[in-house]
């Protein structure tokens, strides 16, 4: 799978072979927490770890419902994306990406990742040291997470952050 | 000498003016290119700066990435969880 601009414009993830596209359409899926509370509980993090009651009601009931707003959103233009754009002529299938909507992209890739690995309790140390001839309940998840993670490398490559720093 | 007593409200006030940290935690899943981009983004920090931050959280388990005015703090862990960053903030000592 390879990330490259088409145009000034886009970028195009091409290459996509059988599993990654398998994979990537259930993007949208993936990032959904509904019904796992730890998944639920991961994509709205409390803002003050509970040392201030007072600021976490009203983020509770202010900032939350905006956050949420943003994810959907996020999720919806990604599926967009994959739906609009996708082309399999043969074995392998490639997509277009708006440059406008990467920041989308990087969202919702991270966002799956989150959701998959809560939902999934995934460990620090099952996600850093894991035997490559283990299979676990969580093995199928795990890929999810590393190839979503694969993806969002790209893009980060493809579009890297200007080195302009402002004031403290 | 007698013990100086502040009202709680006085001293309530004085707490709010003084500068909080915006403190990012560390999370095994996100990416470390993607924390140092999103610090990029969010505070306009070089990539450098940005980088040693990132590696901060990743090393010590957490990192204060700003520190300011309440107002802006809150701002900031607003636009850190917009990126999924555990991001909070915290009273000044």
């Amino acid at each position: 799978m390879r990330v490259r601009h088409l145009d000034e414009a886009h970028l195009e993830v091409s290459g996509i072979g059988f599993v990654e596209s398998a994979l990537l359409w259930r993007l949208a899926a993936a990032a959904d927490p509904s019904g796992n509370p730890a998944a639920e509980q991961r994509l709205a993090s409390s803002p003050t770890g509970g040392a201030e009651p007072g600021l976490e009601e009203d983020w509770k009931e202010h900032v939350l419902p905006e956050l949420k707003v943003l994810f959907s959103s996020a999720v919806g233009v990604v599926r967009l994306d994959i739906v609009r754009s996708w082309i399999a002529p043969g074995t392998d299938a490639s997509l277009r990406i708006p440059l406008q909507h990467v920041e989308a992209w990087l969202l919702a890739l991270n966002q799956a990742r989150l959701a998959l690995a809560a939902r999934n309790n995934l460990t620090e140390t099952e996600m850093e040291q894991r035997p490559p001839d283990d299979f676990q309940p969580g093995t199928i998840a795990h890929l999810f997470v590393d190839f979503f993670g694969h993806l969002q490398e790209l893009l980060l490559e493809a579009t890297g952050a200007a080195d302009g720093e402002a004031e403290d | 000498m007698p013990e100086i007593l502040v009202e709680p409200e006085i001293l309530e006030e004085q707490q709010t003016d003084l500068p909080w940290n915006v403190v990012v935690h560390n999370d095994p899943v996100n990416l470390m290119s993607y924390v140092t981009q999103v610090f990029q983004k969010v505070f306009e920090y070089s990539r450098e700066r940005a980088e040693r931050h990132m590696l901060e959280v990743h090393r010590l388990g957490r990192s204060i990435v700003w520190t300011g005015s309440r107002e802006r703090a809150e701002l900031y862990v607003q636009q850190l969880h917009g990126w999924l960053l555990l991001a909070t903030l915290e009273r000044p000592a």
